[in-house]
This record gives C-alpha cells, sequence and structure tokens, in this order.
C-alpha cells in the first residue's frame, strides 16, 4: 500500500480548513500560514488539530505542534506520522 | 487605523469541540477527551440553550479561560451550572459569559462598556485572570504596555498573545488593577449592576504534576504570593465599594486542587460546579440583604 505524500494530505487538509475556517473558496499551499488568514484565530487553530487527528487517526504532540510554522509543515508531520 | 478589539468569540458560532491531543498532553488527567458543544449568541456571549424569559435576571460573566470552560461538557461549564444554581435558589436567570483566554482586566472594562452594558443586566461578576492580570502587575505601564500585546489599542489583524513568562517583583503593588476596579465599580452604579468580584484560588503545593510543566519551584511559589496578593487588593476594594465578594480562594481551600482543576489555572467539571456554587451563594445572600 502507498503512503500518502505530503501533496496528498495538503489536498485532503483543504477540505477540512475551509469548514473550520467557514472560507469555501480557500485554496491551501504550503506556505499558508495563520497570519494570513484573520479567521486562523488560537479557537480554530485547536478545532483544526482536534479535526486533523480524527482524520488521519493520529496524535499530534505538543512540541510537534509548536513546532509548525505554515500548512506545509502540518502536511510534512501527518505524512511523517503515517509513514 | 488601529482598533480596539474586543476578545470574543466569533458571534453565532456553534461549533462541537474536542481537546487536541496537545491540549490533554499538558493536563492532569480529569478532563475527558469527549466531544462538547460552543455556543455563542448573536454579541459573541458564551450562552446555554436555555431562552431568555420574561422576568429572568440578567447575568454577565466577565473572566479569562478559567471561566470560559472550552472543553468541559456544556451542561458542567460556570455559566450553565450558575444558571441552575440562580434557579434553585429562586433567581430565575439567563447567564451571558463573556470568559475567554488572556483577557485582562482592561480587556473585559472594555466589553463591559461595550457590550455588556447592551445586555442591561442586572448583575455582573468578574473573575480574576490570574496569568494576564499578574502578568500586567509586572509590566512598565501595566495593561498599557506596548511591548508585549498587553495594550488593547492594537493594529488591525494582530491577535493578542501575551507572553506570560515573567518574574515577579509586585512591580505596580496592583495600583492599576485597583484603580480600575473602583472604576467598574463607578460604571456599574451608573447602570443599576450589582457588581460582584471574585478571588481566585491558590494551587497549593507543589506537586508532581506542576513540577511537569514547570520545574522552577521558585517561581511557581513568586507566582502564588502574587495570586494572593491579588486576592487582598480585590478584597479591600470590593468592601471599600460595597460590593459582592465571590471569596474563591476560601471556597477551594479545603478542598484537593487535583480533582477540581485539570491544570494550573482551568477548573474542570467539579471545579467548574464549585465556582458556580460559590458564586450563586454570594448573588443570593446579596440580593437578600437588607438594603
Amino acid at each position: 500500500m502507498t503512503m500518502p505524500t505530503a501533496d496528498d494530505i495538503l489536498r485532503q487538509l483543504e477540505p477540512i480548513f475551509q469548514e473550520i475556517l467557514d472560507i469555501p473558496d480557500l485554496h491551501l499551499t504550503r506556505s499558508l500560514n495563520a497570519k494570513q488568514v484573520p479567521e486562523w484565530d488560537s479557537l480554530n487553530h485547536m478545532r483544526l488539530l482536534a479535526a486533523i487527528e480524527q482524520q488521519f487517526a493520529v496524535r499530534l504532540a505538543s512540541r510537534e505542534v509548536e513546532a509548525l510554522a505554515d500548512v506545509g509543515d502540518m502536511a510534512d508531520l501527518v505524512a511523517r506520522k503515517l509513514g | 487605523m488601529r482598533y480596539i478589539p474586543l476578545l470574543e468569540f466569533q458571534p453565532k458560532l456553534t461549533a462541537p469541540i474536542v481537546p487536541p491531543s496537545s491540549y490533554l498532553e499538558r493536563t492532569n488527567g480529569t478532563l475527558p477527551a469527549e466531544y462538547t458543544r460552543l455556543v455563542v449568541d448573536d454579541q459573541g456571549f458564551m450562552v446555554t440553550e436555555k431562552p431568555l424569559a420574561v422576568g429572568d435576571t440578567k447575568v454577565v460573566l466577565l473572566g479569562g479561560s478559567s471561566i470560559e470552560n472550552l472543553y468541559v461538557a456544556e451542561a458542567d461549564r460556570v455559566l450553565a451550572a450558575l444558571e441552575r444554581g440562580l434557579a434553585i435558589g429562586g433567581v430565575p436567570a439567563k447567564v451571558y459569559s463573556a470568559g475567554i483566554s488572556n483577557a485582562h482586566l482592561l480587556h473585559l472594562f472594555n466589553l463591559l462598556v461595550n457590550k455588556g452594558l447592551a445586555l442591561r443586566p442586572q448583575l455582573v461578576v468578574w473573575y480574576p485572570t490570574s496569568g494576564a492580570d499578574v502578568v500586567a502587575n509586572e509590566r512598565a505601564n501595566t495593561f498599557w504596555n506596548r511591548s508585549d500585546a498587553m495594550a488593547t489599542v492594537r493594529k488591525h489583524g494582530k491577535e493578542l498573545k501575551i507572553d506570560l513568562n515573567c518574574a515577579f517583583h509586585n512591580r505596580n503593588g496592583f495600583d492599576d488593577e485597583r484603580r480600575l476596579l473602583r472604576t467598574m465599580f463607578a460604571l456599574c452604579r451608573q447602570f443599576d449592576i450589582t457588581l460582584a468580584l471574585a478571588t481566585w484560588p491558590l494551587y497549593g503545593p507543589f506537586d508532581a504534576f506542576m513540577a511537569s510543566l514547570d520545574p522552577d519551584p521558585q517561581a511557581f511559589a513568586e507566582g502564588e504570593a502574587e495570586i494572593e496578593r491579588l486576592n487582598g487588593v480585590i478584597r479591600e476594594v470590593c468592601a471599600a465599594e460595597g460590593g459582592v465578594l465571590v471569596d474563591l480562594q476560601a471556597a477551594f481551600a479545603p478542598r484537593v486542587r487535583a480533582d477540581h482543576f485539570y491544570d494550573r489555572n482551568h477548573p474542570n467539571a467539579a471545579g467548574c460546579r464549585v465556582i458556580a456554587e460559590a458564586t450563586a451563594r454570594a448573588l443570593l445572600a446579596a440580593r437578600s440583604a437588607p438594603r
């Protein structure tokens, strides 16, 4: 079975971000970060983390989460967890 | 243009909430990893599903994440338990919670002026935010310190993120806290609102859980001493102004801290119950006291 790549994960993250941030046409890029999206506040950040954990059946530790700078880092982290 | 943001949840937001693993790993295990729900009204107040009824006393809660109780089951949060407690005491009420992370006294004052008063509440209860309020006391120009995201005036889009790390010297003697609380009493008098002030419970002995979060017992002890000083100021202002005191320090003193809080400052369901009961008792006693 082929493990999903970070790009695969990025595509799967897009609808999660769209729903939680309530931006239906949001297009995720690797460099997108919270500073660029006003709706991505601390509450929605926690909601995103919980939704990602549920969607991909992974656990993200606090030291891993604190190191995330952008969506690309998030996709890489999930890909590593699934790899 | 700069502006003064109101710290609030997105109005009209209803969303399922569950704590992520990165949050749970910093708790003592008394917060269940269960879904609950966040219900926010059209003015950004956290509310229960109970509709406002004719004759309800309107109560506004001002505070930080300690009374926000985001990850606590809906029915167990302070606002829901307080609504029940007041009803049992013969005072049907609708409680509006403005509790939100990192809100210090000046944020909450702004919030009261700009949207709390619009509800025409009969009661307002302020709970200190032990992190932000104590840290403000150490900053140059306290709540107005501009280098630390402490000041309420900011550029558009810049989210509040107060650096809570500091050494404790009781730099301002909580003098600005004292002045703002007195001003809040004056404001409430103008609008026929009974204002209640809460103290905040001390953590108690430095235990293994606290050591896992912050291995410096000296810093922990100094932080505790500052909360005790802040509580003293709250009692002093409340007595001088004839306000209602909700003494949470006393309410939690005989209790095992770890049974009521899932980390240093955030109450679990049992802690929310104690906070709500102490608040309801104080408000009901004030209501029945002769004027």
